[in-house]
């Protein structure tokens, strides 16, 4: 007969002891409860330097006591709060301290104590992120109950002062949620990381409500950060960056409910750290970065890291073209100037993901084992991927959003978006994906025929956007791709016809018709006679090289 | 001419070497101040010693000359003085301390009860007012008058001594921020025990695993 005791871990051996004699930490229970006291004590009196001094020192004692529970600390996982019995076991010494510290934050908070408040959020962060590298006896290796725990006190009494409108305290707390967050993700937590984005959201909707841009800011700067650092060091199955994009979706769309009056910078503070393209944590910015992880790792030869870029792009632009849609579709019901930086970022998007496709296509392997030839198809249905969700962001978005545009439409709000497209669709000819080339003409067409029918303040902007095909078209009969050519012929003919019937339907009588586009495509032809056809500066740079090439 | 500029320029030199010689003596001065103090005392002490020692005789000589009762009476006196010490000091400081632990903490004056240096500073201070009272005891000897004069002095002077580390570790007490420091030292020594106690757990057995 096997001895019983012998198929026990010896974590498990600490934690039975430890349980069955608690008063093995009643010296530090004491301690800490005489540190709390006379933190409690001063905080009343408001002696803020002897609240840090106590609030600090509790913290440090208690990161100790952490280390030494260190594989055998008592917390509830994720399992336990699914099945199995519902009355938890959490480890004493911690949940006493924490229950003390957050009564002290609460009625911190109730007295509006900003100063201890901030201490406490201080002094919890450093707990959390002690408590990262530590191992509770039951817990998953993709979470961290006691960090959970940890940041689950502070919250509560964040989002309080939240709720009250004590903007340092939610803005530190963002920031204390972000850098606990990040800490786990660098520890493969993820599933920790992901309540923590939960919590960053919630606070974002207060900035929201309260209509204060630099409360909503940091929270979204805290998601995009996560997502930053999901997107260069990428882990294997994680859904954080899934869960960080739909967040931001979220409080953008949210956001964006509001009208706001022009010039109005309170939008660059409130979602400038994800739509605007000069942060770094820019969504245009966020793929470059993982592009550029690729290429190095790709490189480097290094298929760990290869995978793990792969996955973070795959990640990254699944769905992206509807996360796009719905923060447009909001950005548009109130003319926001989001709309500005949404094309932007699109622009920005398939610019890299087109140069992504070039290198794939340039360093397909070649399949002479079965290593290799699976490899190469991995490497093919990555490429495939990309080129599907480039034509979707292409092909799916822009018209999406211009229709759901409030007449009178202003131009100014939307223009960018057609000379977009039109460099769009020449920069993929150019990368050799007609695909996408198609759906830029597709795109441009619908807007053009949407805008016969809800003009953008005259009926010739319609004309005028239509000629943005004919550009592509240009450019697709000088590189030889005849069949772009003869779908720009298609589409411009398509439009000319409905322009034409608008024309006649608004003015039966009149004895001549505008014709906007067939000027607009004289100029262009004009111009590619004196062979001076070039739209502008980024076309001229992309012919220059196509020439050199 | 030459000359004139010549004693201008070694003025000057002159003042710039006293000016950064004060600057070295003040701030090494403030670096050094507290072991200065100590090895100024250690001399004074050697100084004493050596003083007391080489003019023992003629300190005897002169003992001699006193009424036995003088001698006695700065033994008693001295022994008394201590006590009183002992008597003003503490209850004083308990006064301060309570009404710091009034605004504050209880922590403050639990700790002051419990604090093993002024538990020290209360038995030396006994044992030497004990002492003096018996050197008050002693034969009418005159080595015996030296060493009864000697002791009583001596004690005197530490009782002066260990009041002042009293008043400044009462001081101390004072500061809540004291407080705090003097539990996250207990804290961490209770941290060391529990780990002293996790590293001894050990599963029976050959075949118990680590995670």
């Amino acid at each position: 007969m096997p001895d019983r005791e012998t198929s026990y871990t010896l974590e498990q051996v600490r934690a039975v002891v430890y349980r069955n004699r608690p008063y093995i930490f009643n010296g530090l229970r004491h301690t800490l409860s005489e540190l709390m006291s006379i933190a409690r004590t001063y905080a009343a009196l408001q002696k803020y330097e002897v609240t840090l001094n106590a609030l600090n020192a509790i913290a440090k004692l208690l990161a100790g006591y952490l280390r030494v529970r260190d594989g055998d600390l008592m917390m509830p996982s994720s399992i336990h709060a699914l099945v199995g019995p519902t009355e938890f076991e959490f480890d004493t010494v911690l949940t006493e301290v924490l229950e003390g510290i957050a009564a002290l934050q609460k009625t911190s908070i109730r007295s509006a104590d900003v100063q201890l408040s901030l201490q406490i959020i201080d002094v919890l962060e450093y707990l959390a992120l002690q408590s990262v590298g530590v191992h509770a006896i039951f817990a998953r290796p993709d979470e961290n109950p006691t960090t959970a725990f940890i940041r689950a006190y502070m919250f509560g009494p964040v989002q309080d002062g939240a709720i009250r409108g004590l903007d340092d305290v939610t803005m530190s707390g963002a920031r204390a949620v972000t850098n606990i967050a990040k800490a786990l993700l660098r520890n493969n937590q993820y599933l920790t990381v992901r309540t923590s984005i939960d919590d960053l959201e919630k606070l974002a909707y207060f900035g929201i409500a309260q209509r204060k841009a630099h409360v909503t800011g940091t929270p979204v700067k805290g998601i995009a950060e996560i997502l930053q650092l999901a997107v260069t060091e990428p882990i294997a199955e994680g859904h954080t960056i899934h869960s960080a994009l739909l967040a931001e979706q979220r409080i953008c769309e949210a956001e964006l409910q509001f009208k706001a009056s022009p010039f109005d910078q309170s939008l660059r503070f409130a979602l400038g750290a994800f739509l605007d393209l000069t942060q770094p944590t820019a969504l245009a910015n966020l793929e470059g970065l993982a592009i550029q992880g690729l290429s190095a790792a790709m490189e480097e030869h290094n298929k760990a890291k290869t995978d793990g870029y792969r996955e973070a792009i795959r990640e990254l632009n699944d769905d992206l073209w509807q996360r796009l849609v719905a923060i447009g579709v909001a950005a548009a019901k109130t003319e926001s100037l989001a709309l500005f930086d949404i094309n932007s970022n699109v622009s920005q998007i398939v610019k890299q993901c087109l140069w992504l496709f070039g290198l794939l296509n340039k360093t397909k392997p070649e399949a002479v084992d079965e290593t290799s030839t699976h490899e190469r198809h991995l490497h093919e249905r990555f490429t495939a991927d990309i080129v599907k969700e480039l034509n979707w962001i292409v092909g799916a978005t822009y018209w999406r959003i211009f229709e759901a545009l409030q007449p009178p439409i202003k131009i100014n709000v939307v223009w960018e978006f057609f000379p977009t497209l039109s460099h769009i669709g020449i920069q993929a000819l150019d990368a050799k994906v007609p695909k996408v080339a198609e759906s830029a003409i597709s795109e441009l067409k619908s807007m053009a025929l949407m805008a016969v029918e809800r003009p953008v303040e005259t009926l010739k902007s319609a004309a005028r956007i239509a000629a943005f095909i004919a550009r592509i078209g240009i450019v697709a009969q000088k590189i030889g791709a005849q069949e772009i050519a003869n779908i720009s012929i298609a589409a411009l003919k398509e439009f000319q016809s409905r322009y034409l019937g608008k024309q006649q339907e608004m003015q039966p009588e009149a004895e001549s018709y505008d014709a906007t586009l067939l000027n607009e495509i004289e100029d262009l032809k004009d111009e590619v006679g004196k062979d001076r056809w070039l739209i502008d500066e980024e076309d001229a740079i992309q012919t220059r090289i196509n020439k050199g090439t | 001419m030459k000359i004139k500029g010549g004693h201008e320029q070694a003025v000057l030199w002159i003042t710039r070497l006293k000016t950064r010689l004060k600057v070295v003596l003040l701030t090494g001065w403030y670096a050094q101040r507290r072991r200065a103090f100590w090895i100024f005392c250690v001399v004074v002490g050697l100084v004493a010693a050596i003083l007391l020692v080489g003019h023992w005789s003629e300190l005897d000589t002169y003992l001699s000359n006193l009424e036995i009762s003088v001698i006695s009476g700065l033994a008693i006196g001295v022994g008394a003085a201590i006590t009183g010490i002992i008597a003003i000091a503490f209850s004083l400081s308990l006064f301060a301390i309570q009404q710091v632990a009034d605004r504050g903490t209880p922590a403050t004056v639990q700790a002051y009860a419990r604090d093993p240096v002024l538990a020290a500073i209360y038995w030396s201070l006994a044992v030497l007012a004990t002492m003096c009272f018996a050197a008050a005891l002693l034969k009418a000897a005159t080595t015996y008058r030296t060493v009864t004069v000697v002791v009583g002095l001596l004690a005197l002077v530490l009782s002066f001594i260990l009041l002042n580390v009293h008043f400044k570790r009462v001081v101390k007490f004072a500061d809540p921020r004291y407080t705090v420091s003097r539990f996250y030292r207990q804290g961490e020594g209770q941290l060391k025990r529990l780990q002293m106690l996790r590293d001894s757990i050990v599963p029976k057995g050959p075949s118990s695993s680590r995670k």
